[in-house]
């Protein structure tokens, strides 16, 4: 089947739409190289499925779609264990951090947190939208996000506190690791 | 870092991509390049499968077909709602899915004619009359979104309130075709998918829509605990089985003992990491064949990590183990880590563990991920 005139035009706009968006999307959560594959991968999903996409909640939708299409990525690559040992470092965007108490705090949360609370303030995203994202309800978004924020601040405030009297239970966690 | 706002605000300033950083314009040769390849795909009606989300808005309705019934559908037909139909041994009930243009009714509010929602609560909840949960066996096989006679049949496995039937089939009578409804009413659509679980809950004979019935999601099952007491007091013991999933289980913070000393029973669940071929969080494997004092001692030997000394943990790929136990007709499942973190475990009230040497060569038996 080939795609009609109109979907042509439609996927096009779509594009115009989405595309530096998912862009960031995509380069917030695993490296360059790997962000230009997966979205390549979007955009094809996108193409399938022009169809489909909400014109309300396009973009939403293309993170929900970018998001499946990270999960499938990182499960190839993270096959070869060895590897990505070595890579590690590179894989996880690093972040010229001139916050390292809230980005610490960000990265002890569980993952499910951390992408509620990235999608909500660097995709700038509506509990609403958020939802869309993560096929959830709403509601469930709201109540994630509330306690994801109820977390992080939780986890910040505990951090500073340790602070001062140094990382003593930190660095002990870490040697125990290894 | 007092409002929520300010903590958006202070979280986008570590965003490694902020809109300041520039990234390719769909202009770019490079860009065309993707969408030239893409767009000479050839599409195959047939692939349109791919399941993207339960909730969907009006105007993917006309997508939604097969394996899906969604809310926001005008019925007219009206089914009976109460009478329970013995078949082959089985009671079976049948449910009205709601009407575009009717009304939600839940805990007694009655919302307005554009089908507009009552806030999702519990003390709404605890009002419903009828309260389920169960997995779907069958969905009606349509293939054009027409939805004649749409029946979900869900296999009932608890009752919180209302009923005692062993089948519910929830059904859509109408002739005519999908008319969407205002956006507002169907935004809660929900998917009847085979297979999944959901929890449902209905007045008057209507399943209630408007985030009142829906896939059996932690959040959900929580609110359902709360609004009519937890689930394992059914009147049969729960059955021992291996979550399908353990998305939303939070360590707390309460001192005490791990797991409850000399369970009766026990069953050790493997789910897959982000680092195995199936999906991430399938069960992939458990172990029923334990001895369950034995497990609970070597796991009590664990000692508690004190909050604010949060391990950190340079690669985990997320890999976790279950093992739940069964005591005096309660549940306690314990979480555990195997990569990175792999010596730290949870409950959802005990926060974080350290298992003992002996617990973690133990486990090793069950599961070789689990670190030294």
């Amino acid at each position: 089947v080939t795609r009609l005139p109109e979907d042509r035009l439609r996927f096009e706009a779509l594009v115009t739409e989405v595309y530096q968006p998912l862009q960031r999307y995509l380069c917030r959560r695993i490296d360059f190289a790997s962000a230009d594959d997966v979205l390549g991968d979007v955009l094809l999903v996108m193409w399938r499925r022009v169809d489909d996409i909400p014109a309300e909640a396009a973009l939403a939708w293309c993170y929900g779609v970018a998001r499946g299409c990270l999960a499938n990525k990182r499960r190839g690559a993270d096959r070869h264990l060895k590897l990505v040992r070595r890579l590690a470092s590179e894989l996880e965007p690093t972040i010229p951090s001139d916050d390292p108490l809230l980005r610490e705090a960000l990265n002890r949360l569980p993952e499910a947190d951390r992408e509620v609370l990235r999608l909500w303030a660097w995709e700038y995203l509506p509990p609403r939208e958020i939802a869309i994202v993560l096929g959830i309800s709403p509601n469930a978004a709201s109540i994630r996000l509330h306690r994801a924020t109820k977390k992080l601040k939780a986890e910040f405030l505990r951090r500073n506190e340790t602070e001062s009297p140094g990382h003593s239970m930190e660095q002990q966690g870490k040697e125990d690791i290894r | 870092m007092s409002s929520d706002e300010d903590l958006r605000a202070r979280l986008s300033q570590i965003d490694p991509f902020p809109t300041s950083v520039p990234v390719d314009p769909f202009t770019s040769p490079k860009s065309q390049d993707i969408l030239k390849g893409v767009m000479a795909t050839q599409i195959h009606e047939k692939n349109q499968k791919y399941s993207h989300g339960r909730w969907r808005k009006p105007s993917l309705l006309t997508a939604v077909a097969a394996a899906v019934v969604a809310f926001g559908i005008v019925a007219l037909g009206v089914t009976s709602g109460g009478p329970i139909n013995p078949t082959k041994g089985k009671t079976t009930l049948v449910l009205k899915l709601p009407g575009g243009g009717t009304s939600l009714q839940a805990g007694g509010i009655t919302s307005t004619q554009s089908a507009s929602c009552v806030g999702f609560s519990v003390p709404y909840l605890r009002e419903v009359p009828m309260a389920f949960a169960g997995t779907v066996t069958a969905v009606s096989d349509r293939t054009v979104p027409t939805l004649s006679d749409m029946t979900v049949t869900l296999r009932v496995d608890h009752w919180y309130k209302g009923g005692t039937a062993d089948v519910v089939t929830l059904t859509t009578l109408t002739s005519h075709a999908l008319t969407p409804t205002t956006s507002a009413g169907v935004e809660d659509g929900v998917e009847f998918v085979q297979g999944k679980r959901y929890l449902v809950t209905a007045t008057n004979g209507t399943v209630n829509g408007c985030g009142f019935t829906g896939e059996a999601t932690p959040e959900l099952e929580k609110a359902f605990a709360e609004a009519f007491g937890p689930a394992t007091a059914a009147t049969h013991p729960p059955s021992l089985v291996c979550p399908s999933s353990l998305a939303g289980v939070h360590p707390g913070s309460r001192l005490g003992q791990l797991v409850p000393s000399a369970p009766e029973r026990v069953v050790f669940c493997k789910y897959a990491g982000s680092n195995e071929k199936v999906k991430y969080g399938t069960l992939i494997r458990f172990a029923a064949m334990l001895n369950p004092s034995t497990l609970a001692a070597l796991l009590n030997q664990a000692k508690f990590v004190p909050d604010g000394s949060a391990y950190s943990c340079p690669i985990d790929f997320n890999a976790l183990d279950a093992i739940v136990f069964l005591k005096a007709k309660k549940i306690t499942t314990l979480v555990i880590h195997t990569w990175g973190c792999g010596w730290t475990a949870s409950t959802n009230t005990s926060g974080t563990w350290r298992l003992s040497k002996a617990a973690r060569s133990e486990l090793r038996k069950l599961d070789p991920t689990i670190s030294r």
